[in-house]
């Protein structure tokens, strides 16, 4: 069994508004084992972000509330640290990435400086070792002419690069959990398959655990050991990625899979879709928040939340229809057995 | 052979950065779209797709080229001429927040064009037909006079939709139309567009960076760079048989929902990143990231050139059959 | 799971009714703009005492000098200088005349002068900015170095040269402002036409076939009234201040006219015996003044579609 580095139980963020309080994440818990990638996919405001801003408490409060929950690292509690205490973790135990490499980076600053900061910071490096381990750092993620290059600022670099840069100040202290907010959303697909791929051999070589956010589902195959699958504010479905891509069990992760229009789809088939839009936040129903949008609602489904059941070893879904009393349906041939 | 609506013919649009710098957005491209079909115009950021489209309607003046649409030359029509155009061909935009005037309710919005060019002869007429605009859509027609900010994502792109279509066009430019929406709300919208198109038989340029999306909704597919067109062919042939180091490149690096396989694949042929468009060099704009190159690809540019079976590619080496 | 055991009913594992929903709900909260910032200025407490502050000025302006016995012309030489008394509540001035009429009948050539004097200049800024923006180009870059040029000698020159030729009062005074206080909103305005020109629901509308006047009325304009409301807003006490300086300096408003700048003039000369006859007319102005300032920032917070959510 491998050991698990960062366990989350039971979360559960709220944002207070005019509007009345928005549920953002609502009763979330999962793990990340060393040196797997794990990836959370979901739709814009499904949760996904917050729940890893949370972890990192980069989530302003207020407007934010931390409701509930706990969030172990490495076996100690770290749910109620202060933001002085997360400064010693951030950076060196835990960092992160964002979409835009743009807008994370700060333009007055040359990139060998950036890195320089958290270096210092965490290690203490003197300036010369320092130097020679941003040199390093910046090889490490395939940026030419280190010694160059890191003379230069941000606008000098194109957005691969400069996500390539975001890499190397996350990874500058060797931290045991990368956190990747969609790091690919903002770039090309060609930048993409670049950027993915550094992602892979690094997390070879140093052994980081990565927690990967995004929406898109190709990038989940490409990266991901574990998958979790939310859907307002919920994990709906979690299990391996053979599991939820191969034989997905919540009507969500399915339809999510069956609405790409795959390469073989040809012109007359029409795309499966799931009707509607999301559950809303504020206020959501009292039952299963999917269940207006699903095919196979049953009346429990609009009373009580599902609870998680466990389908098989590390694969679980939070659906009434994988209750024993359920009709049992064949999802992908849309049959009820 | 079915009759051609859209004919483009060496299509160029720059852009005057400042003195010594000039984008070349469009270079020279030509293409024709057959009535009821769709084509599908992909490429990465910068390469000049959008503009493409912008062109097309005229909401950007050309610097060279023609836009025969319905056998009269677009660039040559008047003011009134132009009016009338635009009841044939509309658009549909990316960003369904930006897309829509939020100080005007649905109602307004949708009937803009119907207010326009005057299509209806009173109160009661308008107001049926953005009710049928918005059930064609399917939008609840209660909804005309909420506000843009009232919907969700997928909502606003049926608003957007149902304006474009409220002049009876012919022919829409989808300028990546479902690139701003989720997965889920991504395939509602493709579906519609295609129910659209089958009982309007209208006529679709799809521009989009998603090849799978292109592959499903296009009947032919043209794949662009740096402002030029390197390969274009039936959507079957080329997604099966990609000819152009570019197109290859393209289609390997898209990450696909079948782990088994993904894991397997090598995904980023190409290195490096798409170069600014701005004064590019002579010769083939895709020089400088091409594993294949020769010198003669930085003397001549290559043109389009059928190798069979209507399938245009822009490349010496495949033309020389050198690999 | 075992607290639901108990609640199940017969039929939970049976399925639903097939639901019609599918794009009839929607997302977001139902006001539109204006309601929305409405909701947001009334919330403000700042802004709606000093509203209530400023509708008081304008309500007081207009009853006072209409309902009182006296007038503000009206000399009375063997009652001067008098402190305030319940005869004249804010005492009388060195020819006898009751200050509390003339300060309420000054408010009405300040409050004029400096509302009218923000509003007009606004709209010209508004038309030119707009145009500029609009058709860009070479007319954009003509108008726009024209205003960098008008805009290098301090406007206060301007105002008194203009006054010096077309004499004083009141609607020379908004002539004035008019003439010189409108570069800044055309700036402005001209920058947020550029930005909103791009937008894409300005090229949706242009593709539909839309004139420029259309898309001009229907598109640029509303969406960028907020802004302007909130400058023309922030301009009247700069107005009423103008007013007031030039007053004071004897070209604004000519005697025996009041206005507060006239009345805080007249009030200097004699500060050290009587003070209040400075004090009464150098509070109203900073009152006002203050209460919209405060009113204008409670606007723009609730007109900044950035505040939104």
């Amino acid at each position: 069994m491998s050991e698990r580095i960062l366990n989350i139980e039971n979360l559960k963020v709220s944002f207070d508004t005019y509007a009345g309080e928005v549920e953002a994440v609502r009763g979330v818990s999962f793990h990340v084992n060393k040196g797997e990638t794990l990836a959370i996919v979901g739709e814009s405001g499904c949760g996904k972000s917050i729940t890893v801003q949370s972890i990192m408490k980069l989530v302003p409060m207020p407007p934010g509330r931390l409701k509930e929950g706990t969030i172990e690292y490495l076996s100690t509690d770290i749910t109620a640290y202060s933001d002085k205490k997360m400064q010693h973790l951030r950076g060196k135990e835990m960092s992160m990435i964002f979409q835009d490499p743009m807008t994370s980076l700060n333009p007055t600053m040359r990139i060998g400086q950036q890195i320089l900061e958290g270096v210092k910071k965490h290690t203490g490096l003197k300036k010369k070792e320092a130097e020679e381990q941003i040199i390093r750092l910046l090889t490490d993620v395939g940026i030419p002419n280190p010694d160059k290059n890191m003379l230069r600022y941000p606008h000098m670099f194109s957005g691969g690069m400069r996500q390539r840069v975001m890499i190397a100040i996350a990874l500058a202290c060797n931290p045991k959990i990368l956190f990747a907010d969609e790091p690919t959303t903002a770039l090309d697909v060609t930048t993409q398959a670049q950027i993915l791929e550094l992602m892979n051999a690094l997390k070879e070589k140093f052994g980081t655990s990565i927690v990967l956010i995004t929406h898109d589902l190709g990038i989940v195959a490409r990266m991901a050991d574990r998958v979790a699958v939310m859907y307002a504010g919920k994990i709906v479905e979690t299990g391996s990625a053979h599991d939820i891509f191969y034989t997905p069990k919540h009507p969500y992760t399915f339809g999510l899979l069956k609405s790409l229009p795959s390469m073989d789809l040809s012109k007359e088939t029409k795309l499966e879709i799931i009707p509607g839009t999301p559950a809303s936040l504020i206020n959501p129903p009292k039952g299963c928040s999917f269940a207006d949008r699903c095919k196979y609602a049953m009346n429990v489904c609009n009373r009580l939340e599902p609870p998680e059941n466990e389908i098989s070893q590390g694969h679980a879904g939070s659906c009434w229809l994988l209750d024993e009393r359920a009709p049992k349906v064949d999802l992908i041939k849309g049959e009820i057995l | 052979m079915s009759e051609i609506l859209v004919d483009v013919k060496h299509l160029k649009k720059y852009f005057h950065i400042s003195k010594n710098q000039i984008l070349k957005a469009v270079d020279d491209i030509s293409f024709t779209i057959e009535k009821g079909k769709t084509l599908g115009l992909v490429g990465e950021s910068g390469c000049g797709k959008t503009t493409v489209g912008r062109t097309i309607l005229r909401l950007y003046k050309p610097d060279g080229g023609k836009v025969i649409f319905k056998n009269q030359d677009i660039y040559a029509l008047g003011k009134k001429g132009y009016r009338e155009l635009t009841k044939q061909m509309q658009m549909i935009f990316q960003d369904p927040y930006a897309s829509l005037n939020p100080r005007k309710t649905v109602g307004a919005i949708v009937g803009e064009g119907l207010d326009i060019h005057k299509l209806y002869q009173s109160k009661e007429e308008r107001a049926k037909r953005i009710k049928e605009l918005l059930a064609l859509v399917g939008l609840n027609h209660e909804h005309s006079n909420r506000f843009p900010h009232e919907f969700s994502g997928g909502q606003r792109q049926r608003i957007g939709i149902a304006r474009a279509l409220s002049v009876n066009p012919e022919f829409i430019v989808c300028d990546e139309a479902i690139s701003a929406l989720d997965v889920s709300i991504q395939a509602q919208i493709i579906n519609l567009l295609m129910k659209l198109q089958r009982e309007l038989n209208l006529t679709y340029l799809f521009i989009a960076h998603d090849l799978s999306v292109v592959r499903y909704i296009s009947d032919d597919v043209a794949v662009m760079y740096l402002g030029k067109i390197v390969e274009k062919s039936s959507s079957g042939e080329l997604f099966k048989k990609p000819l152009h180091p570019y197109t290859k490149g393209l289609m390997a690096a898209v990450p696909l929902p079948d782990p088994i396989n993904e894991k397997k694949r090598i995904h980023s042929i190409l290195s490096g990143e798409v170069p600014s468009p701005i004064n590019p060099p002579n010769g083939c704009r895709f020089y400088k990231r091409c594993q294949y190159r020769r010198d003669i690809c930085l003397e001549k540019t290559p043109q389009l050139a059928d190798t069979g079976n209507q399938h245009l590619v822009a490349c010496h080496m495949v033309h020389a059959e050198q690999w | 799971m075992e607290d639901n055991m108990t609640t199940h009913e017969a039929n939970d594992f049976l399925f639903t009714v097939e639901a019609a929903i599918p794009h009839s709900q929607l997302a977001g909260s139902n006001l539109s703009y204006w309601a929305d910032a409405k909701r947001r200025l009334l919330k403000n407490k700042v802004a709606m005492i000093s509203l209530i502050f400023i509708l008081l000025i304008l309500a007081l302006s207009i009853v006072i000098p209409a309902t009182s016995s006296y007038t503000y012309d009206q000399q009375n030489l063997s009652n001067i200088n008098s402190a305030p008394s319940r005869a004249h509540l804010f005492g009388t001035d060195s020819l006898g005349r009751d200050l509390w009429v003339r300060v309420w009948y000054g408010a009405r050539v300040s409050l004029a002068v400096g509302i009218f004097g923000s509003i007009i200049p606004s709209l010209i800024g508004i038309v030119i900015g707009g145009i500029s923006g609009f058709f860009g180009g070479k007319l954009d870059m003509v108008i726009m170095r024209a205003i960098d040029i008008i805009m290098c000698v301090p406007s206060m020159i301007y105002v008194i040269l203009i006054m010096l030729f077309i004499g004083s009062g009141q609607i020379p005074l908004i002539i004035a402002f008019a003439l010189t206080g409108w570069m800044g909103t055309a700036r402005n305005v001209r920058g947020l036409v550029l930005q909103l020109k791009e937008r894409e629901f300005v090229l949706a509308s242009k593709a539909l076939g839309a004139s420029s006047a259309s898309l001009i009325f229907s598109h640029l304009i509303p969406n960028t009234l907020g802004i302007v409301i909130v400058s023309i807003t922030m301009g009247v006490p700069g107005a009423i201040f103008h007013e007031a300086y030039l007053s004071f300096i004897g070209l604004g408003i000519a005697p025996p006219i009041p206005s507060w700048g006239q009345l805080a003039n007249l009030g200097t000369a004699v500060f050290r015996i009587f003070p209040y006859q400075l004090l009464i007319p150098a509070s109203m102005i900073s009152i006002t003044m203050l209460s919209f300032n405060l009113f204008g920032d409670g606007l723009r917070d609730a007109l900044d579609p950035k505040l939104r959510n």
